[in-house]
């Protein structure tokens, strides 16, 4: 096996000696599409091949120019509260239905939403501006966060992204802003703000400026009630203090109460146009559209630079983290168990008829969308997810588990419907092992595997594979040491 | 004022120990250690070691509140009484309505953690307050890190203080294929680098999902595929394939706790508690008396910044579940199970001495850790007391650290882990030991 281990050499995380994808065009061309998207598929594939990289990567930058109508379609048909106020939302009488509603939208969109990039930029910033889900009032406005706050400015500035965050009720009443007055300040969203959202925990801020940010942003809460603007921002004058602070040694003047929000607004900007700020947003995204730690010094110092030039433009900083890996080795990364599952689903041509149980598996997983209930995110590092690899063998567990149609419920169990392959569309009417083999090799892998993984697959088959043989073949692919990097 | 525990003799018990160290003796043992790991003594093979049970309560758990000083006046000064005129959020005094239960004049148990009282006096829980890390982060996340991985602001350790224990000591069981498990989707930090350890988000649920006709030739297939990959996917996967086999034998969703044992609050349906359900999972464990030597539980929900709710509300739930599981854990595996159990609680960082406006408390220092087994020198309240007036506060906010957290680790360590490689598991740092363990 000494083959396979040389074709997958994870890095480790703090001591990592990264080693790079094989050589090669099937190599390149499939790391290329895995890094723009969510999964390798053969459609991505050949838009690749027809646009070439800067055509392609062109494509994806512009996902508004993307076709997405299908899609659109079904989220408006099936999970109505996307389009919600937040009052509607936070009036519904049934909050279960509209987590579900969120988790199984994010879930369709990263599957089947042409517009890959962006459901990939909006995985990044979802696990920045972290909000739990199931945090009350917080937590169902989240919808509202999902789509005002991380959608509406991925393809925007970082800056914009993090002022409208910061304005967002579901975010300040999940840090507990909605509860900050002068009178005796809560610091919980003036530390995170800065260590989590913005500057970083080594980005050069005390406990004093802790304090200081948190008197910036009294008064920074949310309308109740059950008028028109119920649970949309509003700065309370009232709950401000007006005295002067000092943040970051710059001198936030003494205000009238009226215009106090002008501090919050403040702090923003100095956070925004930080150093501190620019190199911890191109960690993050390199992390998540790269490699795991450490990154390249050389990359993070022009992402950094790519941000002061463009006012922190999300696109443009993740295009200089995507060019990097035309033009040097590429490592692989390991993928998260959401990201594994939505490219399982990809590579196998995977039919959604039902979305009710698209949640179970990363249950199972520990990696539902937005139910981390920290403030930090669900964790982008190898050692947080290579110990679980029961739930991840068990995404193609359950796929070998249906038999005898073509169409075949994925999961077979009456609990775990809705999720269809068929796996004609990846091996044809082929029956022979060799055959079977190749066809998987070529559609799922792009002709990558190694020689010891494709024995592996072979040995599982007999010479003349059964429906469910061939079945299980696919399971089992997606359970391959190779499908597990990107 | 200061409060002084009879644990105040600080005599290191390092030197004195000395003779247990078997140097030498067992180090044929067929045990590889990893590369990282410095010299290390393997002690003899002390099968009676106790398992450890850790328990992380995740998001700064209030000290103030868990173990509530109310023999100290400033206390009330920064939190006024739940039963003032403007209730606050401190916990009132014993005879008060709702007050707490009193441990020995100056510290109480508030009324959601009233349960344990009955184990302070049975002598078998330590608390320990003033203590934590004396790293002066405020954030959860380089706390809990400084903290698992058991030195304070030091970035380049990546193993946790209790993987490495396990690491450095022969197995109790040689037979053993699983020796820490972390109950949860992540290794917790304070495992990584275990030998033999693995996440288990649930016990009576770990197996290959799919048809049973062909789920030996599939797993075989998995070990066989897997066993070719570098590491740490290799060793997760060895380690996955001897998990699914033990759980199978562990019974853990059957078990059942023995009659007339205090009840684990509900494990399943409408309110079910995750971490009662971790902690009757791991009495099942210990019970199948596999070889597992370290679990570790986290229990969130305490960053209380506002609407703490001491008595009734958010924290009083929160710790009414912590409570009545370790409770039913005790009376189910400390009292009536086949091994030694020591179970130590901790929490990051304290709050904030000074409620808030939002009744609620912001990021602290000091805090209070609980120890809880039978060979523990238990019934007290251990540690130097620094006070909560005026020119006493860390920083002019919090409670002050006057324990590392580590000289209680390192005890537990020594005398109840039976594991003398203190600085393998704890480097850099020479505990004190505050003789909170009975020996032997």
């Amino acid at each position: 096996m000494s083959q396979l281990g040389s074709t997958l050499i994870p890095p480790l995380d703090g001591q990592a000696t990264f080693r790079q994808h094989p050589s090669g065009d099937r190599f390149q061309s499939r790391a290329i599409v895995d890094r723009m998207t969510f999964g390798f598929t053969q459609a991505e594939l050949a838009l690749y091949q027809q646009y070439g990289f800067e055509g392609y990567l062109n494509y994806h930058l512009n996902p508004a120019s993307i076709d997405d109508s299908g899609v659109d379609g079904y989220l408006a048909t099936n999970f109505p509260a996307l389009a919600f106020t937040p009052l509607q939302i936070v009036t519904s009488p049934s909050q279960g239905d509209l987590i579900n509603q969120l988790q199984r939208a994010r879930l369709y969109r990263a599957i089947f939403s042409k517009r890959q990039l962006f459901e990939r930029i909006v995985e990044c910033f979802s696990d920045h501006f972290n909000i739990w889900i199931r945090d009350d009032v917080a937590g169902i406005l989240k919808l509202i966060d999902d789509r005002d706050v991380i959608r509406a400015n991925a393809m925007g500035t970082f800056p914009a992204m993090l002022s409208a965050s910061a304005h967002s009720p579901s975010m300040l009443a999940y840090l507990n802003n909605d509860t900050n007055t002068k009178n005796a300040p809560n610091e919980n969203y003036a530390r995170e703000l800065m260590e989590l959202h913005s500057l970083s925990v080594t980005g050069g801020y005390s406990q004093s400026d802790v304090q200081q940010v948190a008197k910036c942003f009294t008064g920074w809460t949310y309308f109740t009630g059950t008028a028109a603007n119920a649970y949309t921002f509003r700065y309370n004058s009232a709950n401000h203090d007006t005295n002067q602070k000092i943040v970051l040694g710059n001198i936030i003047p003494a205000r009238a109460a009226a215009s106090g929000q002008q501090d919050g607004e403040d702090v923003l900007n100095i956070l925004a146009n930080h150093p501190s700020t620019r190199d911890f947003i191109a960690r993050k995204l390199i992390r998540h559209f790269l490699q795991h730690d450490p990154p390249p010094a050389s990359l993070v110092t022009s992402v950094a630079q790519v941000y002061q030039t463009t006012s922190g433009n999300i696109p443009a900083m993740v295009a200089e983290i995507l060019r990097y890996t035309m033009n040097n080795p590429v490592p692989m990364k390991f993928k998260r168990p959401m990201h594994l599952l939505v490219s399982a689903l990809r590579g196998l041509n995977a039919q959604v008829t039902a979305t009710n149980n698209l949640q179970t598996p990363l249950t199972e997983a520990g990696h539902l969308p937005f139910d981390w209930n920290p403030p930090d995110g669900y964790p982008d590092t190898l050692q947080a997810w290579t110990d679980l690899l029961l739930a991840r063998w068990n995404f193609g567990a359950r796929l070998m588990n249906s038999s005898n149609s073509n169409n075949g419920d994925w999961w077979n169990n009456t609990t775990l419907t809705g999720v269809r392959v068929d796996h004609t569309s990846i091996v044809g009417t082929a029956t022979a092992k060799n055959a079977v083999v190749d066809a998987i090799n070529t559609k799922l892998f792009n002709g990558v595997l190694s020689v010891p993984e494709r024995n592996q697959l072979l040995a599982y088959l007999p010479a003349t594979g059964s429906v469910t043989n061939i079945r299980e073949a696919l399971g089992l692919a997606v359970s391959l040491p190779t499908f597990q990097w990107y | 004022m200061s409060y002084q525990s009879n644990a105040c003799d600080e005599y290191n018990r390092l030197s004195r120990r000395q003779f247990v160290l078997w140097s030498g003796a067992a180090t044929a043992a067929a045990v590889t250690a990893p590369a990282w790991m410095p010299r290390v003594v393997f002690a003899r093979d002390f099968t009676t070691r106790d398992v450890i049970v850790s328990i992380f309560l995740r998001g700064a758990a209030d000290g103030l509140t868990l173990c509530v000083p109310y023999g100290d006046a400033s206390y009330y000064v920064n939190r006024p009484s739940a039963n003032a005129a403007t209730p606050g959020i401190g916990v009132p005094p014993p005879g008060d309505v709702n007050g707490c239960t009193d441990l020995n004049g100056f510290f109480g148990l508030p009324p959601a953690m009233a349960v344990l009282a009955p184990i302070y006096t049975a002598g078998h829980l330590a608390i320990v307050h003033a203590s934590g890390s004396t790293d002066s982060s405020r954030s959860h996340f380089d706390a809990q890190k400084y903290m698992e991985v058991g030195k304070p602001a030091d970035q380049t350790i990546f193993t946790g203080w209790l993987g490495r224990h396990v690491a450095s000591v022969n197995p109790a069981d040689p037979t053993a294929t699983v020796r820490a498990i972390g109950i949860g989707y992540q290794l917790q930090l304070q495992l990584v680098g275990a030998s033999k350890g693995v996440p288990v988000p649930d016990l009576s649920n770990y197996q290959l999902q799919g048809s049973s006709t062909t789920r030996t030739a599939r797993q075989n297939w998995l070990n066989a595929t897997y066993a070719g990959v570098p590491n740490p996917v290799k060793t997760a996967a060895a380690n996955t394939a001897a998990t699914i086999a033990a759980m199978a034998t562990v019974g853990a969703g059957s078990y059942v706790p023995p009659s007339g044992t205090f009840p684990y609050p509900p494990t399943s349906g409408t309110g079910a508690s995750s971490f009662s359900k971790a902690l009757k999972q791991t009495a099942a464990l210990i019970r199948a008396n596999i070889g597992v030597e370290a679990v570790a539980i986290d229990k969130s929900n305490w960053d209380t910044h506002s609407a703490q709710g001491v008595v009734a509300g958010s924290m009083a739930l929160t710790m009414a579940d912590l409570a009545n599981s370790i409770r039913a854990f005790y009376e189910d595996v400390i009292i009536n199970g086949n091994k030694n159990v020591t179970i130590v609680i901790m929490s990051e960082f304290g709050r904030r001495v000074a409620q808030n406006a939002s009744l609620g408390t912001d990021h602290g220092h000091g805090n209070a850790m609980f120890v809880i087994g039978k060979k523990i020198n238990g019934g007290q309240v251990y540690g130097t007391w620094p006070g909560l007036g005026p020119g006493q506060l860390y920083q002019n906010l919090d409670l002050q650290v006057t324990t590392d957290f580590r000289d209680i680790l390192a005890e537990i360590v020594q005398d109840r882990l039976e594991n003398s490689n203190l600085a393998t598991v704890f480097p850099g740092y020479t505990p004190t030991f505050r003789n909170i363990c009975v020996a032997g």
